[in-house]
């Protein structure tokens, strides 16, 4: 919404800079985004000239070559194709280097052999900048303005306008007069309400209007007018339409559009010739169609409703007009409707149809149900006072207007109790008074406080406490700590477990990542998951915004591995990363429950681990890497998982394993098929995991006690086994582990060697082995005893055998 | 008798040739262990001497003790011989190499920011609850006071899964599902972290997802004043203890009176580029649970009384670390992550 300065001055007074206007504006809740210097196109050297000659061009009939004296500025020789000028007129003269727009200026030029000195310009050249209307000759200016006067500057075509953001439910500030009223309570002055038109002795309107729907349509003005003139409209309105957005079409629109900024009620004139006698307001049938103004054919249906006459939708309610009915150059008759609509019908019209104008926004957010006779009568004085147009008959109002107040009720303790603040019935009745509300006691209690209807946001007595702390002042509510009964804040242990799956995983090395919800399906298609994979069972986002936001993601892997071809482009070595975040799968069967949200934790690994060290050689990430860090964090959460190689389409063959909770499959862990990687140009071995946190969460264990420290020293022995290839290590060390016994206390797999120093087809795993009693030191003799059974166990069940 | 004496002589003598031969401490401390500590084979000995016939136990004594003392002193010796000859390292360090990094990951900034968050408003008292992000157009909209067609709905474009269900477009609804829940229990108060999702602009301060921390407090008597103490609080810890808090009037379906909460800019007023000249920085939007909302969570709005708040933690992470493009927190850019660290305690 634009409020220029002027105009804002002619309905109430002002007392102070635009600049200071907008911070006190802002600070009651009405957001002045800017503060615009608004100016006529005309850039440069518009001057006044009188017409001294005006002779036909000898070549060309159409123009004719005036001679104007441009007082101090000298005379000059103008072609011009204008037909309204006679010797004598005054007109505004761009001199050569006026500029009008981006790629129009003004030169000096020669038409057919006669030079021409500059252009006499059109009301709409000079303020817009575009060119002239249809039927709209050169600017006549009045003889008060001197010759050589500067034209721009003598109009005033220059001032400030205040540019609101305004929040919906002010919908009286997209009026000016509206805006007039908060600024009257602001400095404490009186809103002086626009002229309108007395109503005379005029017979009835034949126009009949039929309300079909008084839910949509509860009131109807139509007022009937003749002897239309729809010239190009005068300067002044002109420049109104310009200072707050709107362009100009003809004198009768721009002044129903006038009308609708000034009182914030939208108006709209129809060519009576083209209409019929009757007018219905009603619900559009489905199939029907209607060209819009804007050159549209809008398909309609039952939500959208309409005007019609008696044949067809000749307009959209409250959304816009129709083409074949719009007021043209050759309209003579006018029929000027004035009508409230109900503000969730126009809305979702306008919603329907994509269709936001000026009226629609302002119907939806809710326009004064009072005001429409008013609107009417302020449109007609307008139009006749501009000889546009004269009023025919009595302006009918079909249906019922609102009353134009309404009573509430406000308890003053309550809004002590609400603010916060010290606040006396007294000092709430002022508050309220100076919104111009008026205010008497109701009983001792309550107050009763009469509104405007346009205050279309004041219906209970929460809204009233809003308004008297907006004018008592925000800044005058005090800072106090509550003071309440003491409750456990906690985070809850799901929450708390999340930061530490978390801190655990930075511990280990990783760098956590945030990444978009929505499934990047081009990355799913090149890690060359098979259709009917879980992953591209995904939940469908009905409007997305770009192709981007089809889909719900269903893994982090996939939007972890734009995090991975992101940092890669950017010259980054290795990529050690996780997430934690919500996964979503469409709910089972039923298409209104809610689809599965379930917190999976991502982890992805690529490239040289750490920095590069002048003392240590790197290793690079693999699979072992990524399976190290999650027994890390199952063993420090106590989530006994178990490991087992599986196929899955991501992972190369072998080289993908399954971790499992008891026979519950909680996530995977593997190295990508290199064509994956290939495919999102990436070389090198990609590590991925996702695992299930919901089963961690689970299925953790919660220290109770810990053991002491161990009294007795421990015996040491390392098993260095010849192992058949297709035993897996886990196997072996299951073997020893059992046939260790009680004081075996861990066995740790630390080297593994294959190659020429073993026969084929076997390889060397060699283990460190722990022993310890509770009670006594172990001897040699006994710890050689449990290692020799160890040794016979796992050659009978593995077909190991030491390693000499 | 001899026979012991001769034996203390034999233990002694092999005690000094191991001693002699030792190398390291280690060696001399095992030595020790052998001959003089609690199962020693020289204490046992002379632990021993007990038995013996009256008449000889004060000479085997007193040999016993000269052998102990004898034995101390070559310990020490030794001991003190072994630490002076300590090799010194011939070869000097360059101490200017880098060290061996450890290797440590990071956390991201907007889960430092939001931690950081839920710190403060935990220890004003508030409860962290989670809700969900794919919500229901009634817990979303209907129930917080935007019935279908209201005006507000096109403040903000949501996304759709099905005509009724939709991606939250804020934490507001965590509010009615934590207090039909918990109603009427008071006091309430939580804070809600989360994600949403906004249809539309994608450009340095939109971001079609991002997160928010709604606040919700609801007690006997609660008013704007303790809403503004909360939030001067929280501006504090978080921005640092001179600023200031400013409240400006504004709109929200679901709370009356809404405010528009700012935070005076860290130039302290002057005017810089962050606060566009004013001074103030919007950082969220608050206000008094609106009563529909207290009924529709099933408290009676004419006993008690609540307050709301929405914190944008990008918003907040942005201001506080001034990061000029919403989308880097999504980008993920290890350079840029790697500038991250919770230093956000000097407040706290
Ligand atoms: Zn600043």
């Amino acid at each position: 919404m634009r409020v220029p300065l002027s105009w804002l001055r002619e309905l109430v007074d002002v007392p102070t800079s635009a600049d200071e206007l907008a911070e006190r504006l802002t600070m009651v809740g009405i957001e002045v985004a800017a503060v615009r210097r608004v100016t006529a196109a005309a850039q440069g050297p518009v001057v006044a000239a009188t017409i001294m000659s005006a002779v036909p061009h000898p070549s060309n009939p159409q123009w004719r070559i005036c001679r104007v004296s441009a007082g101090s500025r000298g005379e000059f020789q103008v072609v011009t194709a204008a037909t309204n000028l006679a010797v004598g007129d005054r007109v505004p003269l761009a001199l050569p280097g006026t500029r009008l727009g981006p790629d129009w200026t003004i030169r000096r030029e020669e038409f057919g052999g006669e030079p021409s000195e500059g252009m006499l310009c059109s009301a709409t050249e000079l303020i817009f900048g575009i060119p002239h209307l249809e039927g709209e000759g050169i600017l006549q200016l009045p003889h008060k303005c001197p010759p050589g006067t500067d034209v721009v500057e003598w109009f005033g075509w220059s001032e400030d306008v205040l540019e609101l953001d305004l929040t919906p439910n002010l919908a009286h500030c997209f009026s000016l007069l509206g805006v007039a009223r908060e600024v009257a309570a602001l400095f404490g002055g009186k809103v002086r309400h626009p002229a309108v038109a007395r109503v005379r002795d005029l017979p009835a309107a034949r126009t009949e209007v039929i309300l079909e729907d008084p839910e949509g349509c509860p009131a109807y003005v139509a007022s009937e007018m003749e002897a239309v003139r729809p010239v190009a409209s005068p300067p002044w309105l002109m420049w109104r339409l310009r200072t707050v957005g709107l362009r100009c079409h003809n004198v009768v629109v721009d002044i129903t559009n006038y009308t609708m900024w000034e009182l914030g009620v939208p108006l709209h004139p129809f060519d009576a010739d083209r209409l019929g006698d009757v007018i219905r307001v009603r619900r559009a049938r489905a199939g029907e169609e209607l060209l819009t103004l804007d050159g549209e054919v809008r398909k309609l249906n039952e939500e959208i409703l309409v005007i019609a006459d008696g044949s067809r939708p000749v307009a959209l309610a409250g959304v816009m007009g129709g083409k074949d009915t719009e007021v043209t150059s050759q309209t003579r008759r006018v029929l000027l409707e004035s009508a409230y609509f109900n503000p969730f019908v126009v809305g979702r019209g306008a919603r329907r149809l994509g269709l936001w104008t000026e009226a629609a926004s302002r119907f939806a957010k809710g326009v004064d149900p009072s005001a429409q006779y008013t609107a009417a009568l302020r449109a007609i004085e307008l139009l006749e006072r501009e000889k546009a147009a004269v009023l025919v008959s009595r302006p009918r109002l079909v249906g019922r207007l609102a009353q134009p107040h309404k009573r509430l009720l406000i308890r003053p303790a309550r809004v002590a109790q609400l603010l916060g603040i010290e606040l006396g019935k007294e000092e709430v009745a002022a508050a309220l008074r100076r919104q111009g509300f008026q205010v008497a006691e109701e009983s001792q209690e309550r107050l009763a406080v009469t509104v405007p209807s346009q205050r279309v946001d004041l219906n209970e007595e929460v809204d009233l406490v809003e308004e008297v702390a907006r004018v008592h002042g925000y800044d005058r509510i005090p800072a106090h700590r509550p003071v309440g009964a003491l409750v456990g804040a906690f985070r809850p242990e799901a929450t708390r477990l999340k930061e530490r799956v978390a801190d655990l995983l930075v511990a280990a090395g990783l760098q956590e990542v945030v990444t978009t919800s929505f499934m990047p399906l081009d990355v799913l298609e090149a890690l060359g998951l098979p259709e009917g994979h879980e992953w591209w069972q995904y939940v469908r986002v009905m409007n997305p915004g770009n192709e981007g936001q089809r889909a719900l993601r269903t893994s982090l892997i996939p939007v972890m591995a734009r995090v991975l071809t992101h940092n890669v482009a950017r010259q980054q070595r290795g990529v050690h990363v996780f997430e934690i975040g919500t996964v979503f799968r469409p709910a089972a069967e039923d298409p209104d429950a809610l689809p599965e949200e379930r917190v999976s934790v991502g982890l992805l690994s690529w490239g040289p681990i750490g920095p590069r060290r002048w003392c240590q050689p790197r290793i690079n990430s693999n699979f072992y890497y990524l399976k190290g860090v999650l027994e890390e964090l199952f063993g420090r959460l106590g989530v006994g998982v178990r490991v087992t190689r599986v196929d899955h389409p991501l992972y190369a063959p072998g080289r993908g394993a399954q971790l499992l909770v008891g026979e519950i499959p909680i996530g995977h862990v593997g190295e990508w098929k290199p064509e994956a990687a290939q495919r999102l140009g990436l070389r090198g071995t990609v590590a991925t995991a996702e695992v299930d946190w919901g089963v961690i969460l689970a299925k953790r264990r919660v220290l109770e006690r810990v053991a002491s420290p161990a009294r007795f020293p421990a015996v040491f022995r390392d098993l260095a086994l010849l192992v058949p290839r297709e035993v897996s290590a886990a196997a072996v060390a299951e073997v020893l582990q059992r046939a260790g016994g009680e004081y075996l206390e861990e066995v740790e797999l630390f080297d593994l060697y294959e190659g020429p120093q073993v026969e084929a087809g076997w390889r060397s795993l060699a283990f460190g082995l722990r022993f310890r009693a509770p009670d006594r030191t172990l001897t040699e003799e006994e710890v050689s005893d449990i290692v020799e059974r160890m040794l016979v166990s796992v050659r009978e069940r593995t077909g190991a055998r030491l390693r000499t | 008798m001899v026979c012991l004496e001769r034996d203390i002589e034999q233990l002694t003598e092999e005690a000094r040739r191991l001693i002699e031969e030792a190398t390291d401490l280690a060696q001399l401390d095992a030595i020790r262990i052998q001959y003089l500590g609690r199962r020693g084979k020289l204490t046992v000995l002379l632990r021993s001497l007990g038995q013996q016939p009256p008449e000889v136990r004060p000479r085997l004594g007193r040999v016993a003790n000269e052998a102990k003392q004898l034995l101390q002193r070559l310990l020490a010796d030794k001991r003190q011989m072994l630490v002076k000859s300590a090799k010194v390292p011939t070869e000097a360090y360059d101490v200017t190499l880098p060290g061996i990094s450890p290797l440590v990951g990071r956390r991201h900034p907007l889960s430092l920011v939001r931690r950081q968050m839920e710190e403060i408003f935990i220890g004003l008292g508030f409860e962290v609850v989670e809700g969900r992000e794919v919500e229901t157009d009634f817990y979303n909209f209907v129930a917080l006071n935007i019935p279908k067609d209201h005006p507000a709905r096109d403040m903000q474009s949501s996304f759709y899964l099905s005509e009724e269900i939709l991606l939250r477009t804020q934490t507001s609804p965590v509010q009615v599902r934590v207090m039909r829940e918990r109603a009427p229990q008071v006091p309430l108060r939580i804070v809600a972290p989360g994600r949403v999702y906004r249809r539309g602009d994608d450009d340095a301060t939109h971001s079609p997802v991002f997160h928010q921390m709604e606040l919700l407090a609801v007690d006997v008597g609660l008013s704007m004043a303790h809403m503004k103490g909360v939030l001067l609080d929280f501006a504090r810890k978080m921005f640092g203890p001179d600023r200031k808090i400013r409240l400006r009037p504004s709109y929200f379906p679901f709370t009356e009176p809404s405010a528009e909460v700012d935070v005076s800019c860290f130039c302290d007023g002057e005017g810089c580029r962050l606060c566009d000249g004013t001074g103030w920085l919007e950082i969220l939007g608050a206000g008094m649970v609106h009563p529909v909302v207290l009924r529709n969570g099933g408290y009676d709005p004419e006993y008690v009384s609540g307050f709301a708040a929405g914190l944008g933690i990008e918003r907040v992470a942005m201001l506080k670390y001034g990061v000029d493009d919403i989308r880097h927190f999504y980008r993920n850019d290890l350079s840029f992550l790697a500038c991250f660290e919770d230093m956000g305690g000097g407040w706290m």
